[in-house]
């Protein structure tokens, strides 16, 4: 049988080795792979190397609390930040073999000054990739909104900041009405890049309906220590690339993070995003007053010039229409005075015409008149001439034969024959009849032939 | 004019020149000469008369005329 030791006499004889062969210290560079405080105010970690996403090398480590209260304390007043997974540290270790716990580390003191450097390496970095992919200065190609209306806003409701911001954007004193819609982000700890990331998003697909024309991240109040996660690639590239104006206002007082470095314009604090925001709606309001004023001058300058030079024609239209007024007036007069002067002078000619005309009428009436009386005077004298009473008053006689007169007849003897003088009808019959001629005295008339006196 | 509503010269005046021609023509007895001379004896008179009035009726016409408004 070959000379065996049981197991508590190995594990003393490498506690022995290796106390004789290390020094009592090393300063070591490790990654920090889980970290957790005990209730004991001790502090217990795996210490990781890694390459490639590889794990190198792997080491459990201890801070007993009387030491971790003065590293902690000295720790974050450098960083301003807590010790946690994933942070690089460079620290004071000593090995430890324990017969029942086996081999760790016991740290004894950490050098913050490795940290803040190993950080800001890294948000170098970070910064460089953006440069190299152009992402750096890509959401300050948007000019910002001259007057933002329709604000979307990515924070925590619980958030002390978001509320002061809202506040002073609704009760500025101003009275400008600003619309605003909260995405609901996790400001802080290790979900902080995709949650704020994932908001992004959001606003993004309601941009259209809700028209949104600014972006603004704010966040306040929360611990000074969890300033990495605004300074992640993955966070940084997705404000960068957002489709609207990004205004930070994350509230730290150390150097500005990356998220800070790609953004439109960065605020210190949500009540600077506000104030910066309703600046905008003074500056433009101001700039519209100053506007307003300008171009009421203009207007009045431009109005009094053409009032004057309106004033200037009219004078001179007046003038020109005066005499031509003028003109036209004594060309009317005139007319009136020769339509007046004709017009009498045709009435006079017509006055004259219809004188004539009646003079005329009188006449040719009076004439016809006179016409009509001598022709009726005639037609009288020849009925006095005709009538027979007055010729047998003057002593002629008329003979009749069976009633008509005589000279109608050729009388025989022994006709019987009627004379009528003025007073008598006389019978008588012819003895005897003799033929003689008979002159006229004042006309021819064949009944004078048969009209004899009756002395005769 | 008589009983006539419608008196006409020109008719009566026919009417006269025809008795005229009649009497002329002589072939009538004393009693029919005598009935026409007395018809157009009157007829005469009412001619008279009607060239009278119209006389009378043209003047006043006239007159009015010249009589200012």
């Amino acid at each position: 049988m070959q000379n065996s030791l049981r197991l508590f006499e190995l594990n003393a004889l490498i506690k022995t080795t290796l106390d004789l062969h290390l020094d009592p210290g090393y300063w070591v560079v490790a990654e920090i792979g889980e970290f957790r405080d005990s209730v004991r105010g001790h502090a217990y970690l795996d210490l990781v190397e890694k390459e490639e996403g590889q794990l190198l090398a792997k080491l459990r480590a201890n801070i007993w609390s009387y030491t971790y209260q003065g590293i902690r304390r000295k720790f974050e007043s450098v960083t301003g930040e807590q010790l946690k997974a994933g942070m690089n540290i460079l620290c004071l270790v000593s090995v430890q073999f324990h017969e029942i716990y086996g081999l760790s580390l016991n740290i004894k003191d950490i050098d913050p000054s490795y940290t803040l450097g190993e950080r800001a390496r890294r948000r170098q970095e970070v910064i460089d990739r953006l440069k190299k992919e152009g992402l750096l200065e890509l959401n300050r190609q948007f000019l910002l909104p001259l007057v933002p209306q329709r604000i979307a806003v990515i924070s925590s409701v619980t958030a002390a900041g978001y509320g002061d911001f809202i506040n002073q954007l609704d009760q500025n004193p101003y009275g400008f009405k600003i619309s605003h819609k909260l995405y609901q982000a996790s400001m802080q700890g290790k979900e902080t890049p995709s949650s704020i990331t994932k908001a992004i998003s959001l606003v993004e697909k309601d941009m259209v309906t809700h028209g949104f024309d600014l972006l603004v991240i704010i966040r306040g109040g929360g611990a000074q220590t969890d300033m990495d996660s605004f300074d992640d690639y993955e966070l940084a590239k997705s404000i960068a690339e957002a489709a609207l104006p990004v205004v930070t206002g994350i509230g730290h007082e150390r150097d500005e993070s990356v998220a800070d470095l790609v953004a439109h314009t960065q605020m210190k604090t949500p009540t600077a995003v506000a104030a910066f925001i309703l600046t905008g709606f003074k500056d433009f309001e101001d700039k519209l007053k100053m506007s307003l004023n300008r171009m009421e001058r203009a207007c009045r300058n431009r109005w009094q010039r053409e009032k004057e030079a309106l004033s200037g024609k009219e004078f001179l239209l007046l003038r020109l229409f005066s005499g031509v007024l003028s003109e036209q007036k004594d060309r009317i007069d005139t007319h009136k005075l020769r339509v007046a002067s004709v017009a009498k002078y045709a009435l006079k000619y017509q006055l004259l015409q219809i004188q004539g005309v009646e003079k005329g009428i009188k006449k040719s009436v009076g004439d016809f008149l006179h016409q009509e009386q001598v022709r009726l005077l005639h037609l009288q004298n020849n009925l006095k001439l005709s009538d027979p009473v007055g010729i047998l008053q003057k002593g002629y006689t008329r003979t009749e034969f069976e009633g008509k007169p005589l000279h109608r007849h050729s009388p025989r003897p022994g006709d019987e024959i009627i004379t009528f003088t003025n007073k008598e009808k006389i019978n008588s019959k012819i003895t005897r009849v003799n033929e003689y001629e008979i002159e006229p005295a004042y006309r021819t008339g064949r009944h004078n032939e048969n009209v004899t006196r009756g002395d005769d | 004019m008589k009983n006539n509503k419608v008196f006409s010269y020109d008719k009566a005046m026919q009417r006269i020149e025809q008795i005229v021609e009649q009497l002329e023509g002589d072939d009538k007895s004393i009693d029919e000469l005598a009935d026409l001379v007395k018809e157009a004896s009157s007829l005469v008179k009412d001619c008279k008369k009607k060239l009278k009035d119209t006389e009378g009726e043209i003047s006043k016409a006239f007159e009015d005329e010249d009589k200012p408004e």
